[in-house]
C-alpha cells in the first residue's frame, strides 16, 4: 500500500492534478475541498502527508494546519502548503503555524513529486 | 503528464472556471452595490486567485497571466488603495467575458492578444500604474553543472524541527542523492540536555558533500528549513576521491564511538541503582546512534541501533521483566558489530526510498476527448443509490434461472406446485419491476439540474442593460432550486436571455416615463421558476408599460402576417393577440437598439421553447406590465401520450400539447377562406385532419361525430381530427435517425410495452406545416 496523501484545495483542477501526479507515483490520494473538510478527513483517517491550499472558504489552510498540529497523529506529519501566495510573509506565517514546506502554484507535476518525495523520505 | 491527462485536467478546469466566473460575476454585482464589503472583496479575490493558480496548472497560461493583471487591481482594492467604482466593475466584468473567450481558445499559447484582452487591459491600466512592469519574470536559468565540487555544510536544526513535520535525517539522506557525503554528528547538546525532551532535536551535523550538482541544488535541500535552522554551506576545492571516502568512514566511526561510550556509561548508572537516569541516557545515546547510522547511511547498523532503542523504551515503559540488562548488552554488542562491518546495503538505502513510477501513459489518450461538452456533475449520493439498485437487480436476476430449473424438474401434472411456482415468479417479477422503476427514477434525477445554472447569468445582463439605457431596473429571482432536465437547462438559456432583454429594453420605461406615470423609479423584473404538476413554469414578470392588444393586431395586419378577416374569424382574445409578438418577422419597435431587435425576434424564442415541448403564455395589462410564462416538461425522457388510430395506423400524440379531447358533430365544420373551422364549446378552432397531415389515405367517415383533440401550440390552438382515441400510454421518446430524421411531422418514436414501435406526432408543428397548402 502506497503512502496516503490528503490533498486539500477548493480548486478541483488542482486536486485532480495532485491526484493524477501522485497516484501515478504510487501514492494514495484523498481529496478535501476546504480546510474544514480537510480537518474532518484528517481526524477520521490517518495520512502520511497533507498538501493544502492556503486561501480557501470555510477554513484557510493555515487555520487547518494549526488545528492539525494539535492532533496527536499529526504532530510530526509533513504538511506542505500549495499556494499561489509566494510572498515571504505568507511562508513565514505558514512556517510559524507548523508547515513543513510549500509548493508555489503553478507547478509542474515533476516539481510536486520532488517536494513530496523530499518530505516523505523517512 | 501525458496528453490524456492534460485533456482531462483542462476539461475539469473549464467546468471549474465556468463556476468561478459565474461566482465572480455575481460577487462583482454585489460589490458594485456595496463597494466596501470586505467579504465580497475577498470572494472576488479568491475566485481570481483560483482561476489564476488552477488555470496555469492546467496549462491555461495565457488566461492565468491575464487574470494576474486583474488580480493585481483587486489586490489594491483589498489593501484599500483603490475603490471599486462602477467603471472598475465594468472593466472587470469585461475581463470575465475575456476569460470566457480565453477558456474557449484553450491552452493554445498564441501570442496575438485578443481585441477584448487589449481593451480590458487598457481599461484597467489607470487603476494600476505599474502594471506594465508586472510582466512575468523569466525563470532564472538553471546554472550548468560546475564540475565536481566539495561543500562543507554545517547543519544545526532548530530544537523544535520535528513539530514542522521535518525529520533532519531526511535532509541528510537527500544529500546522499546529490553525491558522496561524510557526516560528523555532534551529540553534545543531547548529552547536556536537561530535562531531556524526546520530541526535541538536539543533534548537529558537520557534513562534507562531494557532488557534481550545482550549488543551487545543494541549497535546495535546506530550502524549507533555512529560515529557522542554522545552515551554512561553503564551497571548497575538489578533493581526491579516495581521501573523501576515508574521511567519511573515520568520522562515522568517531561519532558512533561516542554513542557506545555513552551507552556503556548508561548501563553502569542503571546497574548502580540509578535506573531512571541511566535509561534516559541510554535513550538519548541510542537515538543519536540511530541518527548517525542513518546519515552514514548504514542500514544494518541502523536496524541494530533501533533494536537497542526499542529495548530501552520497553524497559522505560516497564514492559520487560528481569533479565533486561544482559539482553540489552547483547543488543549493544550486535550494534557495535554492525557498525564495524562495511555498509553492504548502503546502495539500497541511498536510493530514493519511495519507488517513483515513470510518468508514462497508462490510459488511452482518447478516453477523455470529446466528453467535455456532454459531461454532467452528479451528486455522489445519487450514484450510490444507482450502485445499490444495480446490486439489487443482480440479486433479483439470480432468482430467474432457479425458477426455470424448478419448472423443468417439476411433475407437469402437479397443478398445485405449478401454481406455487407461478406465484413466486410473479412476486419476483414485482420485485424486479420495483427496482427497474427506482433505477429509472434515479437515472432521471441525475439528469435533473437546478435552474439556478441558467438564472445566475441574468443579474449581470440586467445590470448591463440598465447601465446602457440609463434605466433603473431591479431583477428579483426566486425558485432557483427548481430542477429541470439537463437538455432543457442547456437550451433554455438563450430564449430566456432574449425575453429578459426584451422586458428590460421594451417593457420597463425610461426614468422620465416612469416618473410621469407616477410609478416607482426602480423598474422591476421578477424571474421565477416553480413546479406545476409534471411541468416546470418559468415566469418573467415586469412592471413596465405592458402590451397593447389592438396595436399588436394592427401591426400584424400592416406587416402582412395576418389578415383582418382571419383575426375576426379567430375571435382573437387578448392573450391570442399578445402571442402575435411570437410570430416570425414581428417587432413592436421600428428602432433597432443595440440590445434587442437585432433581427432576432421572439419567434426564435417560441421555436426553442416548442422544441422542448414547451408552451408560452403571455399576460399583459396596459401601463401595469407583462408576464411571460413558459411551461416546460420537467423531464424529456418519459412522458405520457395518447394513442390514436388514423387510417388503420396507430400513432401517439404527446399529452402535454393536448388541451382536451372532444367529439364534434361533423355538420358544424365550415370552410372559411380555404381553412376548415369548427366551434367547440363556444370557441372556434381551425381544424386539421391527421390523416391528411401525415399523408395517409383518408378513410371515408361514416360517423356523424368527429374525434377531435384540441392541440395547444405557441401560435394558438387548433383541432386535430383522428379516427379513434385508443388510450393513454407512458412513452420514452427516442429521436428518429437516418431518412426519418428529416420528417418534421414526427418528434420521434416510442417503444411500447409489447415491443411494437410507434411514431410520435409533432403536434406542435403539424398545423403550421399544413398552413401553406391549407390557405392556398
Amino acid at each position: 500500500m502506497g503512502k496516503r496523501v490528503l490533498a486539500v484545495d477548493d480548486s478541483l483542477t488542482i486536486r485532480q492534478l495532485i491526484k493524477m501526479t501522485l497516484s501515478r507515483a504510487g501514492y494514495e490520494v484523498v481529496e478535501a475541498e476546504d480546510g474544514a473538510k480537510g480537518l474532518q478527513k484528517a481526524s477520521t483517517e490517518i495520512f502520511d502527508l497533507v498538501l493544502s491550499d492556503i486561501n480557501m472558504p470555510n477554513m484557510t489552510g493555515i487555520e487547518m494546519l494549526r488545528s492539525l498540529r494539535k492532533l496527536a497523529p499529526y504532530k510530526f506529519t509533513p504538511i506542505v502548503l500549495v499556494t499561489t501566495e509566494s510572498q515571504p510573509e505568507k511562508k513565514q506565517e505558514g512556517k510559524a503555524a507548523g508547515a513543513t514546506g510549500w509548493i508555489v502554484k503553478p507547478f509542474e507535476p515533476e516539481q510536486l513529486l520532488a517536494v513530496v518525495t523530499k518530505v516523505l523520505r523517512c | 503528464m501525458d496528453f490524456g491527462d492534460l485533456e482531462q485536467l483542462q476539461s475539469s478546469f473549464r467546468n471549474e472556471a465556468d463556476d468561478l466566473l459565474t461566482d465572480l460575476g455575481g460577487a462583482l454585482l454585489l460589490l458594485e452595490l456595496d463597494p466596501r464589503n470586505v467579504e465580497v472583496i475577498n470572494r472576488v479575490f479568491r475566485a481570481m486567485h483560483t482561476l489564476k493558480g488552477s488555470g496555469a496548472s492546467a496549462g491555461f497560461r495565457r488566461l492565468a497571466s491575464f487574470v494576474h493583471h486583474v488580480e493585481d487591481v483587486f489586490n489594491r482594492i483589498r489593501n484599500q488603495q483603490l475603490q471599486a467604482t462602477p467603471e472598475l466593475i465594468d472593466a472587470t466584468l469585461k475581463a470575465c467575458d475575456c476569460c470566457t473567450l480565453l477558456l474557449e481558445l484553450g491552452g493554445t499559447d498564441s501570442d496575438t492578444p485578443l481585441p477584448l484582452e487589449i481593451e480590458v487591459l487598457a481599461a484597467l491600466r489607470p487603476f494600476l500604474p505599474e502594471m506594465d512592469k508586472a510582466a512575468a519574470k523569466p525563470h532564472s536559468p538553471n546554472p550548468a553543472s560546475q564540475g565536481r565540487a566539495r561543500y562543507q555544510i554545517a547543519f544545526r536544526p532548530n530544537h523544535e524541527i520535528f513539530f514542522s513535520g521535518t525529520d533532519p535525517a531526511s535532509l541528510l539522506l537527500e544529500l546522499t542523492d546529490l553525491g558522496e557525503i561524510a557526516t560528523q554528528c555532534d551529540p553534545s547538546d543531547l548529552l547536556a540536555a536537561e530535562p531531556f525532551d524526546p520530541e526535541h532535536s538536539y543533534l548537529r551535523w558537520e557534513i562534507t558533500l562531494e557532488t557534481s550538482q550545482s550549488e543551487d541544488k545543494v541549497r535546495a535541500v535546506f530550502q524549507f528549513v533555512e529560515d529557522d535552522c542554522e545552515v551554512s554551506i561553503e564551497r571548497q576545492e575538489p578533493p581526491s576521491a579516495a581521501t573523501s571516502a576515508d574521511n567519511k568512514a573515520s568520522r562515522f566511526r568517531g561519532a558512533t564511538e561516542q554513542c557506545f561510550t555513552a551507552l556503556g556509561f548508561a548501563l553502569q548508572q542503571f546497574q548502580s541503582g540509578e535506573e531512571q537516569p541511566g535509561l534516559a541516557t541510554a535513550h538519548r545515546a541510542a537515538q543519536t546512534l540511530i541518527s548517525a547510522c542513518r546519515a552514514q547511511p548504514h542500514a544494518e547498523a541502523t536496524t541494530a541501533a533501533r533494536r537497542v532503542l526499542d529495548a530501552v523504551l520497553s524497559q522505560q515503559e516497564g514492559t520487560l521483566e528481569g533479565g533486561w540488562l544482559p539482553k540489552v548488552k547483547l543488543l549493544i554488542d550486535a550494534a557495535r558489530l554492525a557498525v564495524d562491518s562495511p555498509a553492504a546495503t548502503q546502495v539500497a538505502i541511498a536510493s530514493p526510498l519511495i519507488p517513483v513510477a515513470p510518468l508514462e501513459a497508462t490510459t488511452a489518450p482518447e478516453s477523455a476527448a470529446g466528453t467535455a461538452a456532454t459531461s454532467i456533475r452528479v451528486d455522489a449520493a445519487k450514484l450510490d443509490a444507482l450502485m445499490r439498485l444495480a446490486g439489487e437487480l443482480l440479486v433479483a436476476r439470480g432468482a430467474l434461472p432457479a425458477f426455470a430449473e424448478r419448472l423443468e424438474n417439476e411433475d407437469s401434472t402437479d397443478h398445485i406446485s405449478r401454481i406455487a411456482i407461478a406465484k413466486e415468479m410473479r412476486d419476483s417479477g414485482a420485485k424486479v419491476s420495483r427496482i427497474a422503476d427506482d433505477l429509472q427514477a434515479t437515472v432521471m434525477s441525475i439528469r435533473m439540474m437546478p435552474v439556478r445554472q441558467v438564472f445566475q447569468r441574468f443579474p449581470r445582463l440586467v445590470r448591463d442593460i440598465a447601465r446602457n439605457l440609463d434605466k433603473n431596473i431591479e431583477l428579483q429571482i426566486s425558485g432557483e432550486n427548481t430542477e429541470l432536465d439537463k437538455t432543457v437547462i442547456d437550451t433554455i438559456g438563450d430564449p430566456l436571455t432574449h425575453i429578459i432583454r426584451n422586458a428590460a429594453d421594451h417593457g420597463i420605461e425610461s426614468r422620465a416615463e416612469r416618473a410621469a406615470s407616477g410609478k416607482p423609479p426602480v423598474g422591476s423584473i421578477h424571474l421565477t421558476a416553480y413546479t406545476c404538476g409534471s411541468n416546470v413554469v418559468i415566469e418573467v414578470k415586469d412592471d413596465g408599460k405592458g402590451l397593447d392588444a389592438e396595436k399588436l393586431k394592427k401591426r400584424a395586419v400592416e406587416k402582412g402576417l395576418l389578415t383582418e378577416t382571419a383575426i375576426a374569424a379567430m375571435h382573437m382574445d387578448d392573450e391570442a393577440a399578445f402571442k402575435i409578438i411570437l410570430l416570425p418577422g414581428f417587432s413592436t419597435l421600428d428602432k433597432v437598439t443595440s440590445l434587442s431587435g437585432r433581427g432576432v425576434g421572439m419567434d426564435v424564442v417560441r421555436n426553442a421553447v416548442e422544441a422542448l415541448r414547451g408552451v408560452i403564455h403571455i399576460q399583459s395589462e396596459m401601463g401595469k406590465g407583462s408576464t411571460l410564462r413558459i411551461e416546460l416538461p420537467a423531464s424529456l425522457l418519459v412522458s405520457k401520450g395518447i394513442r390514436v388510430a388514423v387510417s388503420g395506423h396507430e400513432v401517439v400524440l404527446p399529452i402535454d400539447t393536448i388541451r382536451n379531447m372532444v367529439k364534434v358533430p361533423k355538420s358544424v365544420v365550415r370552410t372559411v377562406q380555404g381553412q376548415q373551422i369548427a366551434p367547440v364549446r363556444g370557441t372556434v378552432f381551425p381544424m386539421l385532419w391527421l390523416a391528411h397531415a401525415l399523408s395517409f389515405q383518408r378513410m371515408e367517415e361514416r360517423r356523424a361525430e368527429l374525434a377531435v383533440a384540441i392541440i395547444e401550440t405557441g401560435s394558438g390552438p387548433y383541432g386535430l381530427v383522428v379516427d379513434h382515441f385508443l388510450g393513454e400510454i407512458e412513452i420514452v421518446v427516442k429521436p428518429l435517425n437516418g431518412v426519418l430524421a428529416n420528417l418534421p411531422e414526427y418528434v420521434g418514436a416510442a417503444i411500447m410495452g409489447n415491443g411494437k414501435t410507434v411514431l410520435v406526432v409533432n403536434t406542435e408543428k403539424l398545423f403550421s406545416l399544413q398552413r401553406p397548402t391549407a390557405t392556398a
